[in-house]
């Protein structure tokens, strides 16, 4: 009998237990948001919490997974899935500059290492005008200021290694080089005989980061300098799905790499507040698969550049006032070749393993899109109840540089598309007493489509952008001094989103309209213990319901990213020096569309499966318990050695990543996810 | 400067179980849909035959009742399945024989329904998107094939020019095109223990090696378009055989022929006999990239005593 080899791809996270810069002084695993910002809504969580938190392997970017509404995705899928919103939905900001993704490939490290990171915020929904471009949410990263002195750390894992110099000259230089390397593609096959590159896509991963800052002016409240950034990632991943039958056999390749370099001018004195950050980058991603004797292919690079200022005046104690622009331009060339259905989107009908259609098509083309945007805010202080009103105007325009396929030698004809688009915001914040904050939030919003999706063979060049409309209401009380209860609620209307034309014989460069809708709504609850005797945590739970419909004659089916039921709890203890923590999840299974029938495709010799409605059932629950303990010894002034053992799923559950079947479809397995793991290691500083 | 030391403490296995796999026939199974000629302009004959097999193995009886039919309904751009969900309801034509060979003309429109020439317009505004071709190039008509309660999706290539080239290149194309033909021939070659034996003295539960060998001129070549270089070129055919039996267990169910000698080539995979001896089918389906197919079967007979004469088997061939 044969064993179907299938591993669901990025499950390399069964090796993801890590080794952490945990500091024992540290007593607080609360995951708390900030309410005394200009979001309503907004969370923000602390580079010096995020390291305590178990199952992170350390990474205070992933704490983002811990907060109220955020999703648990696919094991290694590495996306960012908030409050219902589609990964692509959500912008992901490192200070004001736009980044392709959160994470590194297979979703155990994120692209920003933690010693850079002081802080991450999330804002979920009904955000203020200074950010657009998604439906979503937007993460912002903000980067930690470098301090006076000569510091340095080296740290190494099972997954990578890194290390980090800083200098400074003066109080008015400072410099900053890092550098890290992930090497589990090479480190592990050694600790194991299983043949590992047939089931685990083992990523490889780099990135290196540089910071400059120069101090112009620091005094009498005055602070005037220049921060030079620069960020360099890459990444490449192969999964191979070895099949007992050679002519079967799968194999996806992924290799990408972003590099971004941005020079901040900033200035602040009472009352202002003046930021200025152009950037530029490159993106580099190929795409390739091969299924049988099919091959898919997607080479996309992208020369990105974005300008972000603002100025913030506080116009009298009362109101405070911020206007700013906020420029983002994309040069994008972009070559496909193969099946339409390589890479899959939202709402596919499919299933793991399945060989995509054998129908093939190419095309190459350049899109350039720019999207100018200007904002205002207004910030009222009335006693108890804050004001925020703003208002964003967006111009989107997008230049295709074809708008038909190919045909013969026939010159191509472009398509210049020009959007114009106001988002007015609103938000309330009220705190009738010292206990209790209340908050609404309101707005309208707008995301441009992917330039990959303007192909005139695989898309639709005459795309233009899609609409959300975001209300979100929250309370907060404070219970006792260290236990405070938060509640929300949200909804997200969508419309005019991108989605695979229904057609049998759609319209010539019209193979994606945008016709469909979609809404996302729900709540949640969370509980924050602050430190009370050493003794912390978080508990959140989130109820919501993520429904797209593809088009207006289709029926609303639930999204691919929906999950009911998100429950994380987080509790920490501190005993005598030592930091314990345990951290359980359970969540909802994602949708999946049921296999009903099948039938034999004889120019292949293949079953072809036979779907029942979209994302019908669900995959079982996802339960998981991590645990970690840490230390911190400080050997002299700034010598620091930290020690951490952290161990994942700690029951050993087997949870259900996919769904894979028999050849036939007449049966079917779980692919389970990571077993129990765990991983001991150490950090050195000074 | 800094330590660690890792350690993964289960690594267990995650794969799924799926049961038996394809090349193990444990019910009805149909093996190949072939079409003679296997590619063909609208209008013109072909002769449609279907290979199919009990769950022991043996093949269908002439007289079990077929039913055939032409798809007339074309399938999305974006569907991963080889035909639309209609053509396996009511969108279709049913031919009038019910036997396992049948001869008949391929609809007209083919080359509109399911090629690169204009679809019937759907009412939508803009040009309809002609259907794209597969890797070789090529468009086919469907052919639905219902038998013992299972269905099956055969493929008629069909002729149907190109549509995205220059005039020049077309004219080309149209001139020194050559049609694919169907594989007619193979022999399958059984090795033990690096010897060549005989078919009817196989060792039981035995690791065997069968070598499917076919002239080279079963690989044809092809003038294939590149629409991004918008240029033609001769292109190889792709070969890959089915291995399939009721007993006994194939390495590898589907392996790609690779050139053997300077004038054949060869598919082949290990197979473990059966422990009982006893008679045992093997068939083989050869197919090209192209569509062509040559389905094969070959009794061989199970032995105790292990035999290391030299022999070939001759596959009695069931599409002609």
């Amino acid at each position: 009998m044969c064993v179907a080899r299938i591993w669901v791809i990025g499950l390399l996270g069964l090796c993801s237990s890590a080794i952490a810069s945990p500091d024992s002084g540290s007593h607080s695993v609360v995951v708390q948001g900030d309410r005394l910002s200009s979001g309503s809504l907004e969370a923000r969580v602390s580079t010096q919490e995020a390291r305590t938190l178990p199952g992170l392997s350390g990474d205070a970017v992933r704490a983002v997974e811990f907060l109220a509404g955020v999703a648990r995705t696919q094991l290694g899928a590495g996306q960012l899935i908030v409050w219902g919103a589609a990964p692509s939905e959500t912008r992901i900001l490192w200070e004001g500059i736009e980044l392709p993704t959160l994470y590194h490939l297979g979703g155990l490290r994120a692209v920003l290492p933690t010693n850079m990171v002081e802080s991450i915020t999330l804002l979920p929904a009904g955000y203020g005008a200074a950010y657009g471009r998604g439906l979503g949410g937007v993460l912002s990263v903000n980067s930690a200021s470098l301090p006076d002195g000569f510091h340095g750390e080296v740290r190494a894992d099972l997954l990578d290694a890194s290390a980090q110099l800083s200098t400074s000259i003066g109080s008015r230089f400072h410099a900053m080089l890092a550098g890290r390397f992930g090497y589990v593609d090479k480190l592990l096959p050694l600790l194991t005989s299983l043949p590992l590159s047939d089931f685990f896509p083992l990523p490889s991963f780099w990135d290196a980061q540089a910071q400059v800052e120069v101090h112009l002016q620091r005094r009498n409240g005055l602070h005037e300098g220049l921060v030079l950034r620069v960020l360099g990632v890459g990444d490449s991943q192969t999964r191979i799905q070895a099949n007992a039958d050679e002519a079967n056999a799968q194999t996806e390749s992924i290799s990408r790499q972003f590099f971004r370099v941005a020079l901040e001018y900033f200035r602040k004195v009472p009352d202002h507040k003046t930021r200025v950050t152009p950037w530029i980058g490159i993106d580099e991603q190929h795409d390739s698969a091969r299924f049988g004797g099919t091959e898919a292919r997607l080479s996309q690079r992208h020369v990105r550049y974005g300008l972000r200022a603002s100025h913030s005046h506080n116009v009298w104690p009362m109101l405070t006032w911020d206007l700013g622009a906020d420029v983002l331009g994309d040069l994008a060339d972009v070559q496909r070749d193969g099946t339409l259905t390589r890479p899959p989107r939202e709402g596919d009908r499919r299933v793991f393993g399945q060989n995509p259609g054998r129908e093939v098509s190419s095309d190459s083309f350049s899109v350039h899109q720019t999207n100018l945007s200007v904002f205002s805010q207004v910030l009222l202080r009335l006693g108890r109840i804050r004001l925020t009103p703003s208002l964003r105007a967006v111009a989107q325009l997008s230049d295709v540089g074809r708008l038909l396929p190919r045909i013969g030698d026939t010159p191509p004809l472009g398509f210049r598309r020009l959007d114009f688009a106001l988002e007015p915001r609103l938000q309330l914040r009220i705190q009738p007493t010292s206990r209790l904050a209340l908050f609404a939030a309101a707005g309208l919003f707008h995301q441009t489509p992917d330039p990959v999706d303007l192909s005139a063979v695989f898309g639709n060049p005459t795309l233009g952008p899609a609409r959300a409309v975001h209300a979100a209401v929250s309370a907060e009380v404070r219970i006792a001094e260290p236990l405070t209860v938060e509640m929300g609620s949200f909804f997200r209307g969508l419309f005019d989103l991108w989605s695979r034309s229904p057609l049998l014989t759609p319209p010539l460069a019209r193979s994606i309209d945008q016709e469909g809708t979609g809404r996302a709504y729900g709540g949640h609850i969370v509980v924050r213990l602050f430190p009370f005797y050493k003794l912390s945590g978080t508990l959140s739970y989130s109820l919501s319901r993520a429904e797209r419909r593809d088009h207006p004659k289709l029926p609303l089916r639930l999204a691919d990213f929906d999950q009911p039921h998100v429950l994380q709890v987080a509790v920490r203890y501190v005993l005598f020096g030592w930091g314990m923590g345990v951290r359980l999840r359970y969540a909802s299974g994602l949708p999946r569309t049921e296999v009903i029938g099948a039938y034999y495709d004889a120019r292949d010799d293949r079953f072809d499966p036979l779907f029942g409605a979209t994302n019908a059932i669900r995959l079982p629950d996802f339960f998981q318990l991590d645990a970690q303990i840490d230390r911190t010894f400080v050997f002299a002034k700034r010598l620091r050695l930290s020690l951490q053992l952290e161990v994942q799923n700690v029951t050993a559950r087997q949870n259900a990543e996919d769904l894979a079947y028999r050849y036939d479809y007449s049966q079917k397995a779980y692919i389970l996810g990571m077993p129990l793991m765990a991983n001991v290691g150490a950090r050195f500083s000074f | 400067m800094k330590y660690v030391i890792g350690f993964i403490s289960f690594l267990s296995a995650c794969l799924p179980d799926l049961g038996a796999p394809q090349s193990l026939i444990l019910g009805p199974r149909i093996l190949s849909v072939r079409s003679e000629p296997p590619e063909v302009f609208p209008d013109e004959k072909v002769q449609l035959s279907v290979v199919a097999v009990e769950a022991s193995g043996e093949l269908l009886s002439a007289s079990a009742p077929v039913e055939w039919a032409f798809c007339t309904s074309p399938k999305r751009p974006v569907e991963n399945n080889v035909v639309d969900a209609g053509c396996l309801g009511n969108e279709v034509r049913l031919l009038p024989a019910n036997v396992q060979t049948v001869s008949t003309q391929v609809p007209s429109d083919a080359c509109a329904l399911f090629g690169p020439q204009s679809p019937p317009s759907t009412g939508e505004s803009g040009t309809p998107r002609p259907r794209d071709p597969d890797e070789t190039g090529g468009y086919y008509q469907p052919v639905r094939v219902s038998v013992l309660g299972l269905r099956a999706i055969g493929l008629i290539r069909i002729r149907c020019g190109l549509a995205s080239a220059t005039p020049e290149v077309a004219a080309r194309f149209r001139a020194e095109y050559q049609p694919n033909r169907n594989p007619d021939t193979a022999l399958l070659h059984i090795h033990h223990n690096g010897q060549t034996i005989s078919s009817k003295n196989l060792p039981a539960g035995q690791p065997l090696l069968l070598r499917l060998v076919f002239p080279n001129s079963i690989q044809e070549t092809y003038l294939r378009f590149d629409p991004a270089s918008q240029s033609l070129a001769q292109t190889p055919e792709t070969l890959r055989t089915s291995w399939l039996s009721a007993q006994g267990s194939f390495q590898s169910g589907q392996t790609w022929a690779t050139p053997f000698d300077e004038n054949n080539h060869v598919a082949e995979t290990l197979w473990t006999a059966p422990e009982v001896p006893g008679s045992v089918l093997l068939h083989t389906v050869l197919r090209d990239s192209r569509g062509g197919v040559l389905s094969q079967t070959h009794p061989v007979e199970i032995k105790i005593r292990q035999s290391a004469q030299n022999a070939h088997v001759g596959g009695q061939k069931w599409d002609d």
